[in-house]
């Protein structure tokens, strides 16, 4: 077990550990402000709760922008141990490696969208002078917290549960045979019913952001972060590496492709994550915000980046594949 | 344009230990008046200053500055007013000791969004106003008592505030400096500032510009 | 970003350098230490990748009581005909202690005549044919290093050795030669073999070693066993062996400095959160005032974060750069021993100038944010400083 803690692994938990620290402070700190915090009072208690709303807030802030980093880097990392693992070529292999890879990968994820909506309430929460959502916020932070102990869990089981000299399968067999994990079950949806279904979808996402029904934009967001992928990896993805037979949401970030996977999960998360956004907020505070025109901007610059792919090999071999 | 309605201020050190510093204190200065707050040594003027100043809350009492309620804004908030609508001038001049005169005189603008070549014009233009253009790039350190003076009134007026509040601005003045101060407040008032001033010179108490005095005693106003 | 408040940041930076100067130095010392760890082991191993390439595949020396000594050139003969091996070559050559610096020569006997055992050799024979055809008393051409040594010590055209024996044995430098992989050739010296016999005192029938050229790799362990088994008197080194024992020190030494690392960072932690800390009162009245004329929690926040950045930013490139300064230019004095003097590599070689972006990526990662994060606290007991203490 102990062969797997390479630099970068060590650097990850070093990282994590240093960010649980201070997010546990800001838990301490989010949970008196939701039970005491007042703004009419004019007590020594919450003149020093005001203060520490700002500890709080810096802690949090400062775990996104960490986080972002940290999770390219341990992208980077699962790649990386490909080298270490036999029979993993790419990331998907690393991940399948332990059985709490797809989770952990998942809560990584979900982490990074739910930081970034405690930002989007504080943004809204500091324009206003009478702070009207920070017990909300903090409230919410209470929960997100849980979550990221949870990923920190995730983590540390995945890395001790791997082993390697076990012969993993990878991006080959993972998405192609009769698969039993639920995303892999997702890409066996043929083509001709997701591939449609993906830009339906997409035209719903417009519509319903152009007339503001928020919440079920919301809702048609996540639906569409999904099948983005499941598409991406089913379909698109075939066109980027230009082989029918290779299913693969990992090897696009490696620099045979130019590391165009970057560009797309970039484009995909910022649509998406303000698509969303919008809508959680407004079910979680009331309060519309219109990030839609960057949503529709990003969302569409990811429908035409990967729509790409095929049609320009189509044009070029006049066949599909 | 200044008004306080009936404010206290308790300062509270632990749980037992109270300590009164101001009791039901109102008064009001309308725009471009000129009010003179007086009192001996440890009276509470200073502390008056930085509740109008938006730099400590009153314990009970309503402030109003400009038709807006300040005693329970948030410090975000009431440091924004300061920097929109308040110039300070305070005892101590506390300037920034290792930097220039002209970098001292931008500090409150810095954290807008106006450009820094706009700052500067705007900083140049009131330091030759007061005639201290010359001490541009000079280290305030180095400046001597009614240079540093100016260069803290330039910092007041960088921001162009509708109101001035000043802090015992002749307390490290000689006499001669302390009446070139009061050409300068007077000019300022001609401007339309509006002005809060807190001393205990005697050479205030019979100036004509100044509208009415404010007499503080223990706290209280007589 | 506010430029505004960068340049703020720099000024007041430069008021307040010396109390940084000490965690600046730290913050440095640690990127150093770990540039030039990671850069020391990746351009060993990068040399190493070379020259164990180069390296025949299996090596038999001739043990006696425990030590080698020269075995019989007739061996050769026998190994050659043993299916598999392509080619059997009995080599001359040794260590000669040159004493006015200290080193050891490695002197390579060569038959100029025929081709070498090594391709590399073989070129360098073709190059100074010419010059080496007509020469009829001892002459030698020397890697870089050892041509260096000589010229340092004001020889320019000829080297006096001392044979075993004790005699002189005058020997014309012809010319010199360099290699990518330095450490293989650096210290070298080729002479013709009578002349290496000469000076070493080794009979015609005897040789230093036997190398053995084996084309297929998966023959390699089974042709081992044989010679083990044909000479119980010898020591049949295989170039996996070789490779393997390296790979050893390598991993062995980076896990102690990673292990090291990690009670220095808790250490630099907190000398930074310390360091961060310690408000003056000078610092305290500078905030307040800052505060009393209108700035914000956030706008303190921000000059404190950029002063994070800027320190810690500054520190990594000047950790990095006097690291790979130190590596690839003065070639990693002291720290280099630490990797090459437990083993049997030789003292002097080139460190090959490889810099890998992975590993600075890598150490970014670990150092910044943490030097952020430790200033995290105390940036934000500075920012929330009362703004009435300046009427005080
Ligand atoms: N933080 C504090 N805690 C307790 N008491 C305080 C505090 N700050 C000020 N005081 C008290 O409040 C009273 C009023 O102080 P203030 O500085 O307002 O007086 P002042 O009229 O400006 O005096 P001076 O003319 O000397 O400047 C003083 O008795 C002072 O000791
Ligand atoms: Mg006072």
């Amino acid at each position: 077990m102990s062969v797997l803690l390479t630099p970068e692994v060590i650097i990850l938990f070093i990282e994590d550990i240093l960010l649980f620290g201070f997010n546990t402070i800001a838990f301490v700190i989010a949970y008196r402000i939701y039970k005491n915090f007042n703004l009419n009072s004019t007590s020594n208690e919450q003149y020093t709760l005001e203060k520490q709303t700002y500890l709080a807030s810096y802690i949090i802030k400062f775990s996104l922008y960490l986080k972002i980093i940290s999770f390219l880097f341990f992208v980077f990392t699962l790649d990386k141990l490909s080298n270490v693992i036999p029979g993993a070529m790419c990331g998907v292999g690393v991940t399948t490696a332990s059985d709490y890879g797809i989770y952990l990968l998942i809560f990584k994820m979900l982490n990074i969208y739910l930081y970034g909506f405690w930002l989007l309430i504080n943004n809204s929460d500091m324009k206003r002078e009478d702070f009207p959502f920070t017990k909300i916020k903090f409230k919410y932070f209470l929960f997100i917290y849980f979550f990221f102990v949870i990923e920190l869990i995730l983590q540390s089981l995945y890395f001790f549960d791997i082993n390697p000299q076990e012969l993993v399968s990878c991006c080959g067999t993972v998405f192609n045979e009769v698969s039993t994990s639920a995303v892999g079950r997702l890409t066996q949806i043929p083509n001709i019913i997701s591939v449609p279904l993906f830009y339906s979808l997409f035209l719903l996402l417009i519509f319903t952001a152009l007339k503001k029904t928020v919440l079920l934009n919301g809702v048609l967001n996540f639906v569409f972060a999904i099948i983005s992928i499941t598409t991406l990896i089913s379909f698109f993805g075939t066109y980027i590496y230009e082989l029918p037979t290779h299913h693969c949401p990992f090897c696009i970030l490696q620099s045979d492709y130019f590391y165009v996977g970057y560009l797309l999960y970039t484009l995909l998360f910022v649509g998406t994550f303000f698509g969303i956004g919008i809508a959680f907020l407004k079910y979680l505070i009331k309060i519309p915000l219109d990030y839609h025109k960057i949503s529709i901007g990003f969302n569409t610059a990811y429908v035409v980046s990967v729509s790409f792919f095929p049609i320009n090999y189509y044009l070029n071999n006049g066949v599909w594949l | 344009m200044i008004e306080l309605k009936s404010v206290d201020k308790i300062y509270s050190h632990g749980e037992h230990e109270e300590i009164g510093v101001l009791k039901n204190i109102s008064f009001s200065v309308k725009e471009n008046e000129f009010s003179l707050l007086t009192g001996p040594s440890g009276s509470g003027k200073s502390t008056i200053l930085s509740i109008v100043g938006g730099l400590s809350k009153p314990t009970n009492g309503e402030v109003i500055i400009d038709n807006k309620s300040i005693a329970k804004l948030p410090d975000k908030f009431s440091a924004l007013l300061r920097r929109e609508k308040i110039g300070f001038i305070f005892q101590k001049f506390n300037l920034i000791n290792n930097l220039s005169a002209i970098d001292n005189i931008t500090i409150p603008l810095i954290p807008t969004k106006i450009s820094k070549s706009e700052i500067e014009q705007r900083a140049e233009k009131i330091m030759t106003e007061l005639s201290i253009f010359n001490k541009r790039d000079v280290l305030v350190e180095k400046l001597s008592g009614g240079e540093q003076q100016r260069v803290a009134i330039a910092r007041a007026l960088v921001n162009e505030p509708k109101i001035i509040l000043a802090d015992e601005p002749t307390a490290n003045l000689d006499k001669k400096l302390s009446l070139d101060f009061i050409q300068i407040i007077k000019q300022l008032k001609d401007a339309g500032k509006t002005i809060l001033l807190a001393s205990h010179d005697p050479l205030f108490t019979d100036l004509d510009c100044i509208n009415n005095i404010i007499k503080i005693h223990l706290g209280e106003i007589q | 970003m506010n430029f505004k408040l960068i340049d703020f940041t720099l000024k007041s930076l430069k008021r307040r350098l010396t109390k940084k100067l000490s965690v600046i130095f730290i913050f440095s010392l640690i990127v150093f230490l770990l540039v030039s760890v990671f850069s020391i082991s990746s351009s060993i191993k990068k040399e190493l990748e070379i020259s164990v390439n180069a390296l025949p595949e299996i090596i038999v020396q001739k043990m006696s009581g425990g030590r080698q000594t020269v075995i019989p050139v007739d061996r050769a003969y026998e190994i050659a005909t043993i299916p598999g091996v392509q080619n059997a070559y009995d080599r001359v050559w040794g260590y000669y202690y040159f004493v006015n610096d200290n080193v050891n020569f490695t002197v390579v006997g060569l038959d100029f005549d025929l081709e070498a055992y090594k391709q590399k050799y073989s070129d360098i024979i073709n190059l100074y044919a010419e010059a080496t055809d007509t020469i009829d008393a001892p002459f030698m051409i020397v890697g870089s290093g050892v041509y260096k040594m000589l010229e340092d010590n004001f020889y320019k055209n000829f080297y006096n050795f001392r044979t075993v024996t004790g005699e002189m044995l005058e020997t014309k430098i012809v010319g010199s030669f360099t290699d990518v992989s330095a450490m293989e050739t650096n210290d070298v010296i080729l002479m013709p073999v009578n002349y290496v016999r000469e000076l070493f005192d080794i009979s015609e029938n005897y040789a230093t070693d036997i190398v053995v050229r084996i084309p297929n790799p998966e023959e390699i362990e089974i042709i081992k066993q044989k010679l083990n088994s044909m000479f119980p008197d010898s020591r049949i080194v295989s170039r996996l062996d070789i490779e393997a024992s390296y790979q050893n020190i390598f991993d062995y030494k980076s896990g102690l400095f990673l292990a090291l690392l990690i009670v220095a960072f808790v250490a630099f932690f907190i000398l930074v959160y310390d360091n961060a800390s310690g408000l003056s009162i000078e610092d305290r009245r500078e905030i307040g005032i800052l505060k009393a004329v209108g700035w914000q929690v956030e706008n303190i926040l921000q000059i404190k974060f950029i002063e994070g950045s800027l320190i810690s930013l500054f520190s990594f490139f000047l950790g990095t750069g006097t690291a790979l300064f130190y590596v690839y230019i003065l070639q990693a004095p002291i720290l280099r021993n630490l990797f090459t003097g437990a083993s049997n590599l030789k003292p002097t070689f080139n460190l090959i100038p490889v810099i890998n972006f992975e590993i600075l990526i890598l150490i970014f990662i670990l150092t910044v944010p943490v030097y952020i994060l430790a200033t995290v606290i105390p940036s934000w007991k500075s920012s929330v400083i009362d703004a009435d203490e300046v009427m005080r």
